[in-house]
């Protein structure tokens, strides 16, 4: 402790105590708690700055929303900033709370991003909560000096984009294919399903090398299944790639429901396997070329593939497990 | 001048028991190969927890925190602390032994006006240890008064000054008291009441601000009241206020580096522990002194 911080603790205790006594409640739904660990333990040690997990909220002043935010989620969100006795941080950690990460585009995420207004105001009452949760975050955990180890690689700004470069050839090359850009930095490229092999390895080859994830959405009135490429850049060298030459591209391919069938991608992108068989399970979605479509997760059999929307959950669960008699019995 | 001698050891306890505290946290975070925080980090925290808003459930909620803390004080003024010693003139190691059940019986009692299951099951597994502990150490305190032919603390530290240390001729039972010692501190590997990452810290769930504040306070001193009261049974008491602390801070020491390395044992296995090794070694010991005083 200097000199500086002795005036300032005779000054105001209470506010120096509680910048230097972060009890941290941790909200883990996703990969951004595998930053905890290293923080609280040997290699960064935050304790030495006063920064505890507790185990409790009662406890806490410190609440860090560490994963992706979903509808279901922020209910417990609330419940337990709620819970926390005033005065109290509130800090979102990682792209997953802020703006919905990889996730963004899903039906169910609920971030905090003001920019984004999607959902046509279903949400907003939720989402203003947690942008007042998130207004509160203040410099808490930097003023301990944690926030060095904890922050995320800033990008440069600057450097031409590479978006509209990108679009023109897309739209010359291939003919039937429609590009949209939600936003900086966002372009989603919808094809049909016979050229997705075809562009998939045309963005391999202009940048694009990393499959992040292949997702899977069920759009039941139009009878139509839609299949999402979310692809990145690697990070080769920091200083030489800017904000706007790393780029995200949401490739989707509209099949019907009835017959979905596609090409395997395996061959331009190797990592595709899991995902594709977890589609395959869990959609029902035929990969042609595909070496082993066998089950992943799922131990049952099942008439229609557990997460199209005509699949009864309720219904199946009542007549799966509720036959099964008590103990007693 | 009793009213000096008990501000001054109340004092004295409140002191030692928040640096032995902030102390541990430095050497465990020495032996985990981590920097730690500073020695005055339970100071920060309650300063801290004493400018948070507190959550009240109701009055016996508060009123078990205040019984807890008070008990914890109130037991530091029979425990002489080399050569202070307020009230030892009457009860002796018979007063300690009741005295030292309130701490952990107010605690029960706020625990259970919280109505956290997690609560609940902290409050059973601690009377489930304090079942476990207690066997081994009334042995121990039996045979101690046994040899000394006194329930008076101040009597036994007097002869030991004049003689050997405690732990000379009652080797099997100081082993036996320093195994359980854990137990009644509510470290690991019996740190199993206020386990934070299976309970949330069992009785201690619902409390913040304030109460947790008090409650920090009177681990503290709890912490300070048993080792007193090791120091003064096995090694010798103090001549003065200085030998006495430095003992207290030998013995933390060694439970500290046991508790930074064990991990945390389940209850049956706590209570197995304590009615097998401890009691054993007690009984034995007792046996001992009983065919050593027919003789």
């Amino acid at each position: 402790m200097d000199r500086n911080q002795i005036t300032k603790w005779l000054k105001s205790p209470s506010k120096m105590a509680n910048k230097y006594s972060l009890h941290a409640v941790y909200f883990c739904t996703g990969c951004g708690i595998i930053e905890i660990p290293p923080v609280i333990t040997t290699r960064w040690d935050a304790e030495r700055f006063g920064v505890l997990p507790v185990a409790t909220p009662r406890q806490g002043n410190l609440f860090m929303i560490t994963g992706y935010v979903s509808l279901k989620t922020l209910k417990a969100i609330i419940r337990t900033y709620e819970q926390m006795p005033d005065p109290k941080y509130t800090v979102g950690f990682g792209s997953c709370p802020i703006n919905g990460g990889m996730c963004w585009d899903s039906c169910g995420d609920a971030s905090v991003d003001p920019h984004r207004q999607r959902h046509g105001g279903r949400i907003p009452p939720i989402q203003e909560e947690l942008r007042r949760l998130q207004a509160e975050s203040g410099d808490a955990f930097r003023g301990a000096g944690v926030a060095r180890a904890l922050s995320v690689r800033r990008r440069r700004p600057g450097g031409e984009s590479v978006i509209p470069s990108l679009r023109k050839k897309l739209e010359s090359t291939f003919k039937d294919i429609e590009v949209t850009v939600p936003e900086d930095g966002k372009m989603s490229v919808s094809v049909p399903g016979d050229s997705v092999p075809v562009v998939l390895r045309y963005l391999k080859d202009n940048g694009l090398d990393h499959l992040a994830l292949i997702s899977c959405v069920d759009w039941i009135d139009e009878g139509k299944l839609e299949v999402v490429y979310v692809l990145g850049c690697y990070m080769r060298n920091d200083t030489d790639v800017t904000a706007e030459q790393r780029i995200h591209v949401f490739l989707k391919t509209r099949i019907p429901r009835e017959k979905p069938e596609l090409k395997s991608v395996i061959d331009v992108f190797e990592n595709a396997e899991p995902y594709e068989r977890e589609i395959h399970e869990l959609f029902g979605v035929h990969f042609d070329g595909h070496p082993r479509l066998i089950p992943l997760f799922l131990e049952r059999e099942y008439d229609i593939p557990p997460f199209r929307k005509d699949f009864d959950t309720r219904q199946y669960v009542e007549d799966t497990f509720g036959r099964i008699p008590p103990v007693e019995q | 001048m009793v009213i000096v001698e008990i501000i001054l050891s109340l004092l004295i306890a409140l002191g030692a028991g928040v640096f032995l505290v902030g102390l541990s946290r430095k050497v465990i975070a020495r032996i985990h190969r981590r920097y730690g925080p500073p020695i005055y980090q339970p100071v920060i925290d309650v300063v801290r927890l004493f400018t948070q808003q507190s959550i009240s459930h109701g009055v016996l909620f508060d009123l078990g925190v205040v019984l807890s803390l008070a008990g914890s004080l109130v037991t530091v003024l029979f425990i002489p602390l080399g050569g202070i010693c307020p009230l030892c003139s009457s009860g002796g190691l018979l007063v300690v032994i009741y005295l030292m059940l309130f701490a952990p019986l107010g605690l029960a009692l706020g625990a259970g006006a919280s109505d956290n299951p997690n609560a609940s099951i902290g409050v059973s597994r601690k009377m489930l240890l304090a079942l476990a502990y207690e066997l081994p150490l009334l042995l121990v305190l039996l045979s101690v008064m046994s040899h000394y032919r006194t329930v008076s603390i101040v009597e036994i530290v007097a002869q030991q000054q004049q003689g050997w240390w405690g732990a000379v001729p009652l080797p099997l039972s100081a082993i036996a008291a320093f195994l359980i010692l854990p137990a009644m501190l509510g470290i690991r590997p019996f740190d199993l009441v206020s386990a934070p990452q299976e309970i949330s810290l069992g009785p201690m769930v619902e409390y913040g601000g304030r109460y947790l504040a008090l409650i920090t306070l009177q681990g503290a001193v709890h912490l300070f009241v048993v080792i007193a009261l090791f120091v003064n049974l096995f090694l010798g008491g103090g001549a003065n206020v200085g030998t006495f602390l430095v003992k207290v801070l030998a013995v933390f020491l060694a439970g500290v580096c046991v508790h930074a390395v064990m991990p945390r044992v389940r209850i049956e296995d706590a209570v197995k522990f304590c009615w097998k090794w401890p009691a054993a070694l007690a009984v034995l010991q007792m046996i001992i002194i009983v065919l050593w005083s027919s003789q």
